[in-house]
């Protein structure tokens, strides 16, 4: 065992350490961008479902803007919020409970006690 | 749990105190968590990273950390997922491009300055890279870091005993390498 080295610490660009807090701090107040996706994914499916079932999609006609570009455009023009896109659910709280379970996923640690360690 | 950890949860969750707060964890916490993260990544870039998405996850969990474990070993499991997680990522992208990440940091320990000049440092560099992921976060953890047992199975979630014999296994492993030449 003593013939194996300590390692050294490794080497940082000069006042990278004074500077991270600041970077860290400005991305943890950034609004997250991804989560207007997962809400736009769930206005697109949810607007093209009701389309559908209302017997307003017809795919023989060309349209201008489809229901997806749509929904995205009510979103990323804010008329819509998170409310409102939930509320175009037959059922908003089960929506509601995939996209929590979804973002939690990404985040959960990935160790299992069965995993080969050597 | 420490009494400084104490103090800065109570910061943080405090409307008031909160930024400053975690800006105060992050000035405790950034270079350990810097270097447990560098040594299983390497590349300088790849580790800044890494530790702002550790600092990031901490800060959106925080309300849920319940100080059954210390701070320390709370950023530290984030950290050492994190890095594993990034290393997965990347052995599964090779299937799908030229890019092989093991090749990359094996040329990274032969040409980077940020990696002591000094020959037995690139050669224990060099025979790490060779270990999996996990036994080699083992062996940083024991032998760099020189954490007992207990906090590395709290941080890894892992019994003792398999630690042990991971740690055990690398040693062995290490000790040929270097002896081999």
């Amino acid at each position: 065992m003593q013939q194996i080295p300590k390692q050294q610490p490794f080497q940082v660009p000069e006042n990278y350490f004074e500077e991270l807090p600041e970077k860290i701090m400005a991305r943890a107040n950034r609004p997250k961008p991804s989560r207007n996706w997962t809400w736009a994914a769930a206005a697109v499916m949810l607007m093209g479902v009701g389309l559908w079932q209302a017997g307003e999609f017809n795919t023989t006609t060309s349209t201008p803007i489809t229901p997806e570009e749509e929904a995205l455009l009510y979103i990323e023009s804010e008329q819509w919020n998170a409310e409102d896109v939930l509320s175009l659910s037959d059922n908003p709280n089960e929506l509601l409970d995939q996209i929590i379970e979804e973002e939690l996923a990404k985040s959960e640690p990935l160790w299992t006690e069965e995993e080969t360690w050597f | 749990m420490k009494v400084n950890d104490q103090e800065l949860l109570a910061r943080i969750r405090s409307p008031f105190t909160k930024e400053l707060g975690f800006r105060e964890l992050i000035e405790t916490y950034q270079k350990p968590v810097y270097q447990v993260i560098r040594r299983m990544v390497l590349i300088h870039e790849d580790a800044d990273d890494l530790t702002q998405n550790t600092f990031i996850k901490a800060y959106k969990a925080l309300d849920r950390f319940e100080g059954n474990s210390s701070l320390f070993t709370w950023l530290y499991r984030i950290a050492t997922n994190e890095s594993l997680t990034f290393l997965e990522k990347k052995k599964k992208r090779y299937f799908f491009s030229l890019d092989d990440h093991q090749e990359r940091l094996e040329s990274y320990v032969d040409s980077s300055a940020a990696i002591s000049g000094d020959e037995i440092q690139v050669k224990l560099q060099k025979s790490l890279l060779k270990l999996p992921d996990k036994q080699r976060l083992v062996f940083h953890l024991k032998y760099e870091e020189d954490l007992s047992y207990e906090e590395i199975s709290k941080i890894t979630g892992t019994s003792v005993g398999a630690l042990k014999a991971s740690y055990h296994h690398a040693v062995k492993k290490i000790e040929q390498e270097l002896t081999q030449e």
